[in-house]
């Protein structure tokens, strides 16, 4: 049986198609109200079309993250050959609040050279968490994306979200393990003081794992506070 | 070099996760009632190992009890359990089908209407499979329901526990039990392990106790139902610190109060809105396994039980 297709699917795909005629227009004549001066790139000094990377030239300035004046075009430049980086790009830092809890973890985050988004990864290892009596040991890793939405990576205001899995072992006579998945997103701050750099975090993080007793398991999911405290060095 | 001491690092944490622990019953050793000797029960003592120390005296709270049947007055005391009989509750027998996990790790409070009725003698028993058995150790065995102890030695089987079976009602909790009188305090340390996975390490946190997966469940429900049901009273430092029982003045004429008011304001919150959940999820308690703890009860509520399961001969 065919179904007849109702008028306000056109009436929707019509609107749609103004919409993005529109979207286009608008885009259009900002390209045009911008035009006035071609940008010039400090790596090759060859004119380009203002574009998304390209931002039109406005006159002297301290290029993004460059110790000397240079005619920047855009915010996505590197530094020219020979200039020094006076921002850092690179974050290794120890989450302190994790050590407390007898968690050695470890976090190596690096920026785009977008400047508004990092990459990071971290590894930990379970070194004396306790259970009851007993010391948990294993390890973990994660890895995620940070956007700034304050300030330029890897210093500012952020939110991350972030991805990774675990493993633990209880000592014990019996095979007793607990391994799961995580997932969860956090908002904090990073600052840099020269080369020490320090990082605050909180949001939640959602864990599936399985728990094991000798050939019995059981599987749960559960959303959990995440914090972080961190310390490390800028390079 | 960098390499090689990140490398090493990584080896020794994997190495260190596969470690097995030792045994948790090695540390066992059985508690001496030495300071009981020479105190004699009374209608009106408590049934108990209490601390010494503590708010409620050997005189008024004893690993024994006083019943009457049939119109006479007797006395049970609970055994002191030797090493040599918590090896034999793991080493002698294994549950033929291991009891079944709560999928979903949840379990829903019981209805009203599937409480326990405290009037009905309803045992949980131990059954050998005599036709699986080889005769030499493990032998394997069911838990069965009966209803009544008669009904239990008319078949065969052994009474381990009243009311009925279920998670923590196998032999290898029961040794658990036995060799650890306080659960309470290291179940309550394990609610506060694991930093983003709580739940999951604290339900791995009651297996290391010794429990199977089932059992470790019924303690968990047990420890989320109070916390979520308690956590204001429980979450007192007062009452956190306190001990099991409040002070009890024991006295042939005075009245003896419900097990709920013998107890701190934590461990009464626990009785009234947890007991029905974890008696019918664990099945075994204390007080139904005549086991007795450093927290004193009625001996109304006690069954008397002794935990001897010989192999049977063939």
């Amino acid at each position: 049986m065919t179904r007849a297709k109702r008028p306000c699917t056109y009436l929707a795909l019509s609107a749609l198609a103004v919409g993005l005629s529109a979207t286009a227009a608008a885009q259009s004549s900002n390209d045009e109200a911008d035009d006035e001066p071609s940008c010039r790139s400090p790596y090759d000094q060859t004119p380009r079309e203002p574009g998304p990377y390209y931002r039109p030239y406005t006159g002297p300035t301290r290029c993004n993250d460059c110790e000397m004046d240079v005619h920047c075009c855009t915010h996505r430049l590197r530094c020219p050959r020979g200039v020094r980086v006076t921002e850092h790009l690179n974050l290794i830092l120890v989450n302190v609040g994790a050590t407390f809890a007898g968690r050695i973890e470890l976090e190596y985050e690096r920026a785009l050279p977008t400047r508004w988004v990092s990459l990071f990864g971290a590894f930990y290892g379970v070194a004396y968490e306790s259970v009851g009596n007993s010391r948990l040991s294993g390890f973990g890793g994660l890895a995620g994306a940070r956007a700034y939405f304050i300030g330029r990576a890897p210093e500012g205001l952020w939110f991350a979200w972030q991805a990774g899995g675990f493993r633990r072992n209880v000592p014990s006579d019996r095979r007793i393990a607990l391994r799961g998945l995580q997932t969860g997103g956090m908002f904090g701050w990073t600052g840099v003081f020269g080369h020490f750099a320090m990082t605050l975090g909180a949001g939640a993080v959602y864990t599936w794992g399985r728990v094991q007793v000798q050939s019995q398991r059981v599987y749960d999911g559960e959303w959990n506070p995440w914090l972080k405290a961190g310390v490390g060095a800028a390079f | 070099m960098r390499t090689a001491a990140t490398t090493m690092m990584l080896i020794s944490l994997l190495t260190a996760s596969a470690c097995p622990g030792s045994p948790w019953y090695e540390t066992y050793s059985p508690p001496s009632d030495a300071r009981f000797e020479g105190i004699s029960a009374e209608p009106h003592t408590l049934f108990g190992r209490p601390p010494e120390n503590g708010p409620i005296t050997e005189d008024c709270c004893l690993p024994t009890c006083i019943y009457y049947e049939d119109g006479q007055k007797k006395t049970w005391t609970s055994p002191v359990y030797s090493k040599e009989d918590l090896q034999a509750l793991l080493d002698d027998w294994v549950l033929a089908e291991p009891w079944p996990v709560f999928e979903g790790n949840d379990f829903n409070p019981p209805a009203d209407d599937e409480l326990e009725d405290p009037s009905v003698e309803r045992v949980c028993a131990v059954r050998p499979r005599l036709e699986e058995w080889d005769g030499s150790p493990p032998a394997p065995y069911d838990l069965i329901d009966y209803e009544s102890i008669a009904d239990a030695k008319a078949d065969g089987a052994m009474v381990t526990h009243r009311g009925r079976c279920g998670a923590c009602s196998s032999l290898q909790n029961l040794a658990v039990y036995i060799a650890r009188p306080n659960l309470t305090e290291p179940i309550r340390r394990c609610g506060f392990t694991g930093l983003i996975d709580r739940d999951l390490s604290r339900l791995a946190c009651i297996a290391s106790l010794g429990f199977d997966l089932p059992c470790a469940q019924a303690w968990d429900f047990n420890t989320r139902n109070t916390q979520d049901a308690c956590l204001r009273v429980c979450g007192k430092a007062s009452n956190r610190k306190a001990p099991g029982n409040i002070r009890y003045e024991c006295n042939p004429n005075a009245f003896v109060p419900d097990d709920i008011d013998l107890v701190n304001d934590c461990l009464a919150c626990d009785e009234e809105f947890s007991i029905a959940l974890f008696r019918k999820a664990a099945g075994r308690s204390r007080r139904s396994s005549g086991l007795p703890s450093p927290v004193c009860r009625r001996c109304d509520g006690v069954f008397r039980v002794e935990h001897y399961y010989p192999l049977p001969k063939r």
